[in-house]
């Protein structure tokens, strides 16, 4: 079980590795705080997002379709493989999509019939992605400077605020990425009744919790500059708004990506400031990868999966 | 003699409770009150000038404490530059304090060009343009006085910094055209000899410098304010 169980153990630490820049990026590159204590913060806050409402995810995705121990292991071992294989070509890849593809992947493959409706439930959730969160970013920021005008605070008040509130909202962040992530880690070998839910949690907590921990020194450092381009306001309010939109789609109960969200978050920013501030090749770029990631990890776990029939009978 | 500065006027922060200064910004206040005294020190070394003509002791002792000034100001802007990497700005205002840091530093450097110019080029100056040499500086301090205001102006994060930066443009305007004057005059004085001419001309260059580095200051200071706009 525990050899099955490796690969999503590898999928959560690609995961916390990756992903964590994306809510502590900002704060780390910007020297607002340290990498260890960001990393220990999004460790402890990733665990707690899972254990307190990564359930949801996990019984979406589990239902999505149904597989046994192998399956899963070919799906997460299929999905694992296609994210560190698009990320070291440096190309937009989403987990959520990834393993949601794999899965499709894998069922097609052994005929196993796929919920078409959770799947579309899904599908309208990683378009909601980007999109509500811009939406979010672009009212944020007229709310936020609309208070901000009114305190009339001076400048090393007003750095000071923002430096917290990115380490309060880098935390908020990181509770929603356990929380809505969780799902992409376990929730494959949740449906197949080889773990129980705690364990899923638990075990889906740890495992990024440990990618944040060995590995997302270099991720937080020199990717966090270029997730977020924008000065520290801006750069609050792109924090706020992919946190609170990807804790929203925690509490519907599907996972999405968190990078989508927060390049979501920039453009509603650069909404605000002027449209030809938005780069249209990281528009082309997201597009690119929304159609890649699930269609290229279902045909690799398709792949993977006829290689495994063929090869042992499976 | 000079008014200390302060970046809070209070000290109070937010939701109008006293606010315990950053180190960053008590070496701000630190620093613009060196530039104050600079000032101080510059405008009575001139004073001095223009009411004898000569390089007295008093000139001389003003001269000093000037270059004492600037020396001590080029010290406290590096510490700072120091302090803001430590104490963990974010990076705009870490970028705007080190360019307006920077962009004020230029003000007593030439403050002190101006009183080294008179001192090792003895200039003689004819007693019928002290008056107007006397206004020339009082307007060029006035340009120091005003980016010291807009300075904590901007720090405090008020809203009639426009203002202060158009008042700042009017008087360097001022200033721009009491040169011309001035040069216009002394190339058309039979009484004074071209070397002298060229000399005077230098002086005023070097003392219309200082509201021309204080303007290029306002200028910066409105667009970090601009950046901050809501």
């Amino acid at each position: 079980m525990w050899l099955y169980l490796s690969s999503s153990v590898f999928m959560g630490w690609s995961l916390g590795a990756n992903d964590a820049a994306n809510v502590f990026g900002t704060a780390v590159s910007a020297q607002v705080i340290r990498w260890l204590k960001a990393a220990v913060l999004s460790a402890v806050f990733i665990l707690a997002g899972a254990m307190l409402e990564g359930t949801k995810g996990i019984q979406t995705l589990g239902s999505l379709a149904s597989q046994d121990t192998f399956q899963a292991f070919i799906t997460m071992l299929a999905a694992a493989l296609c994210v560190a294989l698009m990320t070291t070509l440096k190309l937009p890849v989403s987990t959520s999509q990834a393993v949601v593809g794999a899965m499709i992947g894998v069922g097609l493959v052994i005929g196993e019939p796929i919920r078409w409706g959770v799947l579309r439930k899904i599908v309208i959730c990683w378009l909601g992605t980007p999109v509500g969160a811009a939406v979010l970013a672009f009212g944020l920021y007229y709310v936020f400077s609309f208070a901000l005008g009114r305190m009339h605070l001076n400048l090393f008040t007003y750095d000071t605020f923002v430096r917290r509130c990115l380490i309060i909202f880098g935390v908020y962040g990181a509770y929603s990425l356990g929380a809505n992530n969780v799902a992409n880690v376990t929730g494959v070998f949740y449906q197949t009744g080889t773990i129980s839910m705690r364990t899923a949690c638990l075990l889906g907590g740890c495992s990024m919790a440990l990618g944040v921990l060995t590995f997302s020194k270099n991720v937080m450092l020199t990717v966090g500059q270029g997730v977020v381009p924008l000065e520290g306001f801006g750069a609050l309010v792109t924090v706020v708004a992919s946190a609170v939109t990807v804790h929203v789609y925690a509490w519907v109960g599907v996972p999405v990506s968190s990078s989508q969200a927060i390049v979501g978050a920039v453009i509603g920013v650069a909404f605000v400031k002027s449209v030809r501030l938005i780069d249209r090749r990281m528009l082309g770029r997201i597009f690119f990868g929304w159609v890649t990631t699930p269609v290229l990890t279902a045909v690799f776990a398709a792949g993977l999966m006829l290689v495994c029939r063929a090869g042992f009978g499976i | 003699m000079c008014e200390c500065v302060s970046v809070c006027g209070g000290p109070m922060g937010l939701f109008n409770r006293p606010r315990k200064k950053n180190e960053v910004e008590v070496l701000i206040e630190g620093y613009l009150n060196t530039v104050t005294l600079c000032c101080d020190s510059f405008h009575h070394s001139m004073q001095e000038y223009f009411s004898t003509g000569l390089l007295t002791d008093e000139f001389m002792r003003y001269e000093r404490q000037t270059h004492q000034f600037e020396s001590e100001g080029d010290d406290r802007r590096h510490a700072l530059e120091e302090m803001m990497y430590e104490k963990g700005l974010i990076p705009q205002s870490r970028g705007d304090i080190m360019a307006l840091l920077e962009a004020m530093d230029h003000v007593p450097d030439q403050m002190e060009a101006v009183v080294q110019t008179i001192y090792t080029e003895a200039i003689q100056l004819p007693a019928n343009y002290r008056e107007r040499f006397t206004k020339l500086t009082a307007l060029n301090v006035e340009t120091v006085q005003k980016s010291v205001a807009l300075f904590l102006l901007f720090l405090r994060g008020e809203r009639n910094v426009r203002e202060s930066v158009r008042h700042i443009d009017q008087v360097e305007s001022q200033s721009d055209r009491l040169e011309r004057e001035l040069v216009y005059g002394i190339f058309r004085d039979p009484q004074i000899r071209d070397v002298e001419k060229l000399i005077l001309r230098n002086l005023i260059v070097v003392l219309g410098r200082i509201s021309d580095e204080a303007e290029d200051f306002a200028e910066l200071v409105g667009v970090c304010a601009v950046k901050r706009l809501f």
